[in-house]
């Protein structure tokens, strides 16, 4: 066994350096015409005629590394699919089980890459860096916060290893007619810095972006274009009222670029329309101009000849100066690429990391289920199988040539589920999600990545089914097995006694799981609040902010309210900021006297009223 | 009947097992290999580049000798061979296969 992986390593090297093997060996070659060719008085045109085509003799000395191997290797494949069609009824169980494990493990996989491994879809993503605020202690270390407008015009203006700074707000909405749409503020520079080519029209000018004076112009998604204008070629320069605000349409992103936010992005806007769209809001024009404001993420473009380090320690020393966010503690500012796995681990990733490791760890119990499952029916198979294989055994066929032979049919197996796998991989995440959620912004379709993953899922579904049938089909007794004694071995009996505890194992760990699962839902449902939820009933408002202040928001509701109670046979009626059990919260943090911020405690709050 | 004046076909198999034999004298280069060759077997053994480049790499490949480029006598670059351990213990099982065979196929000729 030694010297069969001394020989593959050779081999293997062999296909690493073969350009420059293949050099030495032709000028070694020459050499020794050259030799020859003195030897024959100076002919070296004689000599060469003597010693043959040169050519030829290299190429066959050349064909000694992989010429035999690969032809080897592609008859064993050929062999296999042959044996697949042959005996249909095996070859449909056992694509369908591996089929069905490995689809399910690359669409997972697939889902994985678009949300947390790809980076932005902008130009060259390799060099677009997030520029996080991190929390460095206390209570909630690892949170991220942002910056003000005015710590990115500063940065944007400073920066020398950053050719672009951006500065992106979302989880905003504006209605459209009807329609809710996602609506995400943006840097007047914000396309040109991403390289983002427009389908149609152009990106924002450094003169949308100005404070002092707002310009009502939007940039509209692709899928928006095609879904509200009918892809109408007119569309640029065309009047859309945003929250009754009308805004002149400049441009449509590309249908590849999805936006810089996990959220689904309908639409972008300059900063300073804000102010359009806000009228009534005081805090618009402290936050587009004040420097004690936060929370803005920021993203930068690394400047040519600048690696992320130099860029970091250039952003902490421009920043210096500016006001942390408000939560107190130590915060440091850290870059990091733009793929969701990359950033900093804050409370919202850290749970998340762990869900998707346990689907991970199911998706690939029912991986090893199928490989079990495979395996036993491929020992079963051998049985069948033991003549041809004792007699290739009797003429002299060495084992370890047929041990690759089992594997590489088995290969072909596996090979043919990873098709069906990745065909999978095309369609199941898409129609998941789009079941589920619809407000995303991932492109969920499988690039090289997942090919390489599902690869390697094949090489080691193939190992793990078919190495051990392949050991064990071709040990034994030949004699037996030429005279037709189709007698079990104790051994064989225990290596499918051991397959078949394990499938039993891995089924009885997934079902315990799916139930435990099943069960929680109901606990929670059934669950005591602590109040009662019994009659009653969650409306929320949604009162346009182009039209109510903030104060005038508050006399509407407490209109409502006051209306509702006189009316008949209506239970009482309470204002909240969230409503409860609702998913989002307000915190903040708090200390006793004398302690210092951080040690302080966090806490949610929710602003209601006392009835 | 004037034959003898052809170089023979060598027999299948022989020419690693003369290559290592060869070697053991120290290291050398494919053509060198070929000289000495003729001029022990009284110029009946003429190894073709077409065989001998091949079988050198079978021999690399075995792992059974080791190359490595030096400079010739007349000072140009050459690929000089030497004998691996590995070869060592190879030439001596071949050379005493090569015997047991070479004995009964001379029990068998006499027999008659």
């Amino acid at each position: 066994m030694g010297e069969l992986m001394g020989k593959l390593s050779r081999r293997l090297l062999y296909w690493f350096r073969s350009r420059q093997l293949d050099a030495e060996l032709a000028e070694e070659m020459e050499f020794h015409c050259a030799l020859a060719a003195r030897e024959s008085g100076g002919d070296e045109g004689a000599s060469r005629r003597a010693m043959g085509n040169l050519t030829l003799a290299r190429e066959r000395a050349r064909g000694v590394w992989i010429w035999p191997w690969l032809e080897s290797f592609w008859q064993d494949l050929a062999y296999g699919f042959r044996n697949m069609q042959r005996q249909p009824g095996f070859t449909a169980v056992a694509l369908l089980a591996l089929g069905c494990a490995i689809g399910i493990n690359t669409s997972l996989f697939t889902a994985f890459n678009a949300v947390a491994l790809r980076p932005w879809p902008v130009k060259d993503p390799g060099s677009v860096v997030n520029i996080n605020q991190v929390l460095m202690d206390g209570p909630r270390k690892g949170a991220t916060g942002g910056f003000s407008l005015a710590a990115h015009r500063y940065l944007a203006g400073h920066s020398r290893a950053l050719s672009g700074v951006i500065a992106m707000g979302n989880g905003e909405k504006a209605k459209l007619g009807d329609r809710k749409l996602e609506l995400t503020y943006v840097s007047g520079n914000y396309f040109r810095v991403l390289g983002v080519g427009m389908a149609r029209g152009r990106g924002f000018l450094e003169e949308e972006d100005r404070a002092g004076a707002p310009l009502a112009v939007a940039v509209i998604s692709h899928p928006l274009w095609q879904s509200q204008f009918g892809g109408d070629p007119e569309i640029i320069g065309r009047r859309i009222r945003l929250d009754e605000i009308p805004f002149t349409v400049v441009g449509v992103t590309p249908v590849d670029f999805t936006g810089t936010s996990p959220a689904r992005n309908d639409v972008w806007i300059p900063f300073p329309a804000k102010l359009l769209l806000r009228p009534h809001d005081p805090q618009v024009m402290r936050f587009l101009t004040s420097p004690d404001y936060c929370c803005t993420p920021l993203a930068g473009r690394l400047a040519q000849g600048f690696t992320r380090a130099q860029a970091q320690a250039e952003v902490r020393l421009l920043l210096d100066g500016f006001q942390p966010p408000v939560e107190h503690g130590e915060w440091s500012i850290v870059l990091t690429g733009t793929a969701l796995l990359e950033g900093p681990r804050d409370d919202k990733t850290k749970p998340a990391v762990t869900i998707v490791s346990l689907l991970f760890l199911a998706v690939t119990l029912v991986l090893l289920l199928a490989c079990a499952n495979v395996g036993n029916l491929l020992l079963a198979r051998a049985a069948a199988r033991r003549q041809e294989i004792a007699v290739r055994l009797s003429l002299g066929g060495s084992r370890a040539r047929l041990i690759r032979q089992l594997l590489v049919e088995s290969m072909a197996l596996a090979l043919s589920a990873a098709a069906i796998g990745f065909l999978a991989a095309w369609f199941l995440p898409g129609f998941i999600a789009s079941r589920l959620v619809d407000d995303h912004s991932f492109r969920l379709l499988p690039d090289g990545r997942v090919l390489a993953y599902t690869l390697a899922l094949a090489v080691t579904a193939c190992l793990a089914f078919g190495l051990a049938p392949a050991l064990h089909g071709t040990r034994g007794n030949i004699v037996g097995a030429l005279k037709n004694e189709m007698r079990l071995t104790g051994v064989r009996l225990s290596l499918r006694g051991f397959l078949l505890a394990a499938q039993v194992a891995i089924s009885v760990v997934l079902l315990s799981g799916a139930g435990l699962l099943v069960r929680g839902l109901q606990r929670a449902q059934a669950q005591d609040p602590g109040f009662q939820i019994q009659n009653v009933t969650v409306m929320s408002l949604d009162l346009p902010a182009s039209k109510y202040s903030g104060a005038q928001t508050k006399a509407f509701a407490a209109q409502l309210s006051a209306e509702l109670r006189l009316l008949e046979g209506l239970p009482p009626v309470a204002l909240s900021m969230d409503a409860p059990l609702a998913r989002s919260t307000t915190s903040t943090s708090v200390q006793r006297p004398g302690e210092t911020a951080k040690r302080g405690t966090v806490v949610l709050f929710h602003e209601i009223t006392g009835a | 009947m004037g034959t003898n004046r052809q170089p023979l076909e060598l027999l299948p198999g022989t020419l690693d097992l003369l290559i290592l034999k060869a070697l053991t004298r120290g290291k050398m280069h494919g053509y060198s290999i070929v000289q000495m060759l003729k001029v022990h077997s009284d110029e009946v053994v003429q190894v073709g580049e077409s065989s001998l480049y091949p079988a050198l790499q079978r021999l690399l490949l075995n792992g059974w000798v080791a190359a490595e480029w030096g400079a010739s006598e007349n000072n140009r670059r050459a690929r000089y061979y030497t004998l691996t351990p590995a070869g060592r213990k190879q030439l001596a099982s071949e050379r005493a296969d090569f015997n047991r065979m070479i004995a009964a196929i001379q029990k068998v000729l006499e027999s008659a």
